[in-house]
């Protein structure tokens, strides 16, 4: 045991030496100034090639290193266990995107194969609307819940994200409420959220239903709702750059006088660190009940959503940042390793789906919709309505969660909005959604999963493009 | 509203906190345009994934990115030296 406990010491030593080590930013300098524990230290940097970009950002994660290990020799085991798992898993760069997809994929193909749906969203919002408008007595005109919130699978998958994500976001002490500076960003969210609504009721399905769960369970519409994702998301990028135009003016050195960011640093107390309690409370409350009522199935469905929650939270898993910043937007590269995460993602979810409907384990058809020119446009609505509104279908839910106001008003927008679209749609259903193609019965099992691979390699190919094509400048 | 401010000789501060992607990278963008060579911007932001892409952007148009902080659970203030 000593020589274990040595052996971790040096480790730690060896962690605070590195961080010690001044890391080259990609830049052309030859030296960087990193300042630790408010001591800037300048020595000639080395280049390190792997993770290239979170290389800045890393600086941040070993000063706390160091400053949490804190070389305490009267510090016990669990005390270094508990951070480790915080510099490992809570840290302040999140986890690299690539992660974020593979992993969101593996949760996806445990999802089908355990609650026989993928992971999706808007079916939960559909519900919860459907109890506010049955609260206030206007079940009439969206129609009654199927079942309540904790005993409808999308609904508790909606619940164990927000869960997760706030449990991520408080761990890894990024958890705040953030008010927008200006109102018109309340007004972004109501309109962004209507927007959503209306593209998810044509597009059938949010960027998950719709499009990455949808790819996943082998059916055409995700293909189609991709097409619109990208020109929405692309539209979108036009309105920021117009709404960023516009605010040019704002941004006008007006003072010379030293005001108190001073106040900004006050380090120490985290008001909101006392906050872990609320979600281990909702998720014991949840879980008793769940067992209570020996409905195991659901209480599984809750982990899924947590999975996914804390993979989102932590690998800023931003769809809508994907798809505005594709063409020449300002956080390109971002956007690019976000889209490659996805198409990793989607491979892995394929492949799975591929499997358990091929085997027969889950019904073929499961959650194949249908397909027609409607997705399209509906990915358009939505595509524009995430940037607009600042997060997609997943994103709101998970920076609900960190504490953005923006989001609540977004997620609360989508919610009473829903139910609206789905009963005015019902009556022009019959013409505005296409046949449900389901790719393997129309090309045969093999050529259906090789002619899916192809499609997602060539989607690659256009993102390596466009990679190339910002490099080449 | 994006508060821009001289803090001292050659040094000024933009806080983004409120606003969400793109917009910290887009306003350190235009601040970062009203500099000279050499003056620093310090960049307040509560947004997590700003952390990554503020950074990188200015490294991406060739400013030096001196330090990273976490000044307070949930906000970060990222130094920037204009080339």
């Amino acid at each position: 045991m000593g020589v274990l406990i040595r052996s971790l010491r040096a480790m730690q030593v060896m962690i605070v030496e590195y961080a010690r080590c001044p890391l080259k930013a990609h830049g052309n300098s030859s030296h960087l100034t990193i300042s630790i524990n408010k001591v800037s230290i300048e020595r000639k940097a080395y280049r390190l090639q792997w993770r290239e970009t979170l290389l800045t950002p890393i600086t941040l994660l070993y000063n706390r290193a160091g400053s949490e290990l804190g070389m305490d020799a009267k510090r016990g085991f669990t005390h270094y266990v508990r951070s480790r798992i915080r510099e490992e898993v809570f840290n302040a760069i999140g986890w690299p995107v690539w992660l974020g997809g593979i992993l969101l994929g593996v949760v996806n193909v445990l999802s089908l194969a355990w609650a026989l749906k993928p992971f999706t969203i808007f079916t939960g919002y559909l519900n919860w609307g459907q109890h506010i408008y049955g609260l206030v007595g206007l079940s009439g005109f969206v129609g009654l819940p199927k079942s309540n919130p904790l005993f409808e699978m999308t609904s508790v998958g909606d619940i164990g994200l927000l869960v997760g994500a706030f449990t991520a976001a408080i761990l890894s002490h990024e958890f705040r409420i953030r008010k927008p500076q200006r109102s018109i960003e309340y007004l972004e969210a109501v309109l962004g959220g209507i927007l959503m609504s209306s593209g998810v009721v044509l597009a059938i399905g949010c960027n998950w239903g719709g499009f990455f769960s949808a790819i996943t369970v082998l059916s055409l519409h995700g293909f189609l709702m991709l097409i619109g994702l990208i020109i929405g998301g692309w539209l979108g990028l036009l309105y920021v750059k117009w709404r960023a135009e516009r605010t040019l003016n704002l941004i006008e050195i007006t003072s010379t006088t030293t005001l108190g960011t001073s106040s900004k640093s006050r380090s120490g107390k985290n008001p909101y660190s006392a906050l872990i309690i609320t979600p281990l409370i909702v998720l014991t409350v949840l879980v008793l009940y769940y067992v209570s009522t020996d409905s195991y199935i659901y209480m599984g469905g809750l982990f899924i959503g947590i999975a996914v929650g804390v993979i989102l939270q932590r690998s800023r898993f931003c769809f809508a940042t994907a798809f505005r910043d594709l063409i020449n937007g300002p956080e390109v590269i971002r956007s690019l390793r976000l889209q490659k995460g996805i198409m990793l993602g989607l491979l892995i979810g394929v492949t799975g789906s591929f499997i358990l409907k091929y085997k027969g384990y889950i019904d073929p058809l499961l959650y194949v919709n249908p397909s027609s020119f409607s997705n399209i446009i509906g990915g358009i609505l939505f595509g524009l309505g995430m940037v607009i509104a600042g997060g997609c279908a997943s994103g709101t839910l998970w920076r609900a969660a960190e504490g953005h106001v923006k989001s609540w008003i977004a997620l609360i927008t989508m919610v009473i909005s829903y139910p609206v679209f789905m009963s005015l749609i019902k009556s022009y259903a019959s013409w505005i959604y296409g046949p449900k193609i389901f790719i393997p019965y129309v090309l045969d099992w093999g050529l259906g999963l090789v002619t899916i691979y192809v499609m997602i390699f060539a989607y690659l190919t256009f993102i390596m493009y466009l990679e190339y094509r910002f490099h080449r400048g | 509203m994006v508060r821009f401010e001289k803090i001292g000789e050659g040094k000024y501060v933009l806080d983004v906190s409120g606003y969400v992607c793109p917009y910290p990278v887009i306003y350190t963008r235009k601040a970062i345009a009203g500099l000279k060579s050499g003056e620093v911007l310090e960049v307040i932001t509560d947004n997590p994934p700003s952390c990554e892409n503020v950074p990188r952007a200015a490294n991406e148009d060739g400013h030096e990115v001196m330090s990273i902080e976490r000044v307070e659970k949930g906000v970060w203030k990222i130094v920037i030296r204009k080339r």
